[in-house]
């Protein structure tokens, strides 16, 4: 039996590691809302940057981001191109800095492999879907995005 | 088939990589526009330092510096810092030049200290000469790397406080959708297929209820999440104990996406709820029985 709940609370502080990156990028703290459990993968967003996990958790952990969200970070960075290219490689970027504070952060405890961009609904060979997923969708700036944490028993 | 890609800069080692300016920037900089941090990140550079070290001088996000960094990296601005092995051990102290293979750089920290164990104490000025401040300027001249590899190479630990989130954060309820493919996008995007979610009561009268009264599904989230503290903690401990339950039992109970919807759900499926009284005993340390009881 496991007391400590110390992977929820890993995982909650990574998780906050993405509001502190809007707040810091993009000026304003995401607001989180209602978490679900889904049965099916849900549909993502324009452009998904997925980073799997290992060590204490297996799976993977998903930032779906839309379009309109995407392109408002670009600006914000003074990004000329806000192009589909464009907001695959932000996604790429965001999950990078994410996943290298995770990896400074946890150590071996959790260990992230490097992030792999996909497009809407492309789902990256490499991962595999899990029996029930946790979605966290949040609100920035207007646009609704989620995040996506998908482990194996 | 998929195209997801992996950037190449994706691939931190978690020896944080070192940047230096570009010898021939002069040539590239006239018309490039940044935002002022990244001048600010990219006037640091002129000899190498890492993300973690230009945050601490710079008093910014480490995020932001990276980002910063990428920036300067695309407009080819600034470049990783390499350098060939007797560069190296010119700079540096014999002892520390010396490989030392069998000695982990950073010993691993116990498990219950995650949190504070990883973190290096704040650098002083005085304690690295790689603080000192540099001249500012894009016309200021690359100077001889200097790259002391003598403390912890983790040395920011830029992660915000988990109760921020935790606390506009609601607790996890019931929701019982219509089917597998209606799942809860928020929002739909062109590229996607998302669709509207659809709650019905069609599936719960589907459903095999038994005789028994059920249990009110609400208080037993709430004691879940609980004993990880509530917030996001508590809602991913919830989640790893419907990890626990078969997909079968819940897809048997109509159950295909759970959120805050519902506050009056209760389990009536029999085998779902003595799944979810187990893992909830095994994993959460809740017991569920009990909880009905009082």
């Amino acid at each position: 039996m496991t007391t400590s709940f110390e992977t929820e609370r890993e995982l909650a502080v990574f998780i906050g590691t993405i509001g502190r990156y809007f707040q810091t990028v993009g000026g304003a703290l995401p607001a989180f809302l209602a978490p679900t459990l889904e049965l099916v993968v849900p549909p993502r967003l324009a452009c998904t940057g997925y980073m799997p996990v290992s060590g204490r958790l297996t799976g993977w952990i998903a930032l779906s981001l839309p379009s309109d969200l995407l392109r408002t970070l670009l600006q914000h960075m003074g990004e000329d191109q806000h192009d589909e290219t464009a907001q695959l490689d932000l996604v790429a970027e965001i999950t990078s800095t994410l996943t290298s504070n995770a990896r400074e952060h946890f150590g071996e405890h959790l260990r992230v492999a490097p992030p792999l961009a996909a497009l809407a609904a492309d789902f990256p060979d490499e991962l595999t879907a899990p029996p029930l997923s946790f979605r966290l969708p949040f609100q920035w700036q207007g646009s609704d995005a989620f995040l996506l944490i998908a482990l194996q028993r | 088939m998929s195209s997801a890609k992996s950037p190449a800069s994706s691939a931190t080692p978690r020896l944080a990589d070192r940047y230096v300016r570009c010898e021939d920037f002069a040539a590239r900089i006239d018309g490039i526009e940044l935002a002022p941090e990244v001048w600010a990140v990219f006037a640091q550079l002129t000899q190498s330092r890492n993300a973690p070290e230009l945050a601490q001088t710079l008093q910014l996000d480490v995020e932001a510096v990276n980002a910063s960094l990428r920036r300067l990296v695309r407009r080819k601005l600034v470049r990783k810092h390499v350098l060939g092995w007797r560069d190296y051990t010119a700079t540096q102290a014999p002892s520390a030049a010396s490989p030392a293979p069998t000695t982990p750089l950073v010993p691993p920290a116990p498990t219950a200290a995650v949190a504070t164990d990883l973190i290096s104490p704040p650098f002083t000025r005085d304690a690295s000469p790689l603080l000192t401040p540099n001249p500012v300027g894009p016309s200021a001249t690359p100077t001889a790397p200097a790259a002391p590899l003598t403390r912890s190479p983790i040395i920011s630990l830029r992660i915000s406080n988990p109760n921020t989130s935790a606390q506009t954060a609601p607790a996890i309820s019931f929701r019982i959708a219509a089917s597998p493919r209606s799942a809860t996008p928020s929002t739909t995007t062109p590229g996607t297929s998302a669709s509207a979610p659809s709650v019905t009561s069609a599936i719960i009268s589907a459903t095999p209820l038994s005789n028994s009264p059920g249990i009110k599904l609400r208080p037993v989230l709430d004691a879940i999440g609980a004993k990880a503290g509530g917030g996001v903690a508590g809602q991913l401990l919830v989640y790893r104990v419907f990890l626990q339950i078969p997909t079968e039992l819940m897809q048997a109970a109509g159950l295909h996406s759970l959120s805050l919807v519902d506050d009056h759900f209760t389990v009536q499926h029999p085998p779902l709820r003595a799944a979810l009284a187990d893992a909830a005993r095994r994993h959460a340390d809740v017991d569920i029985d009990a909880l009905v009881a009082a």
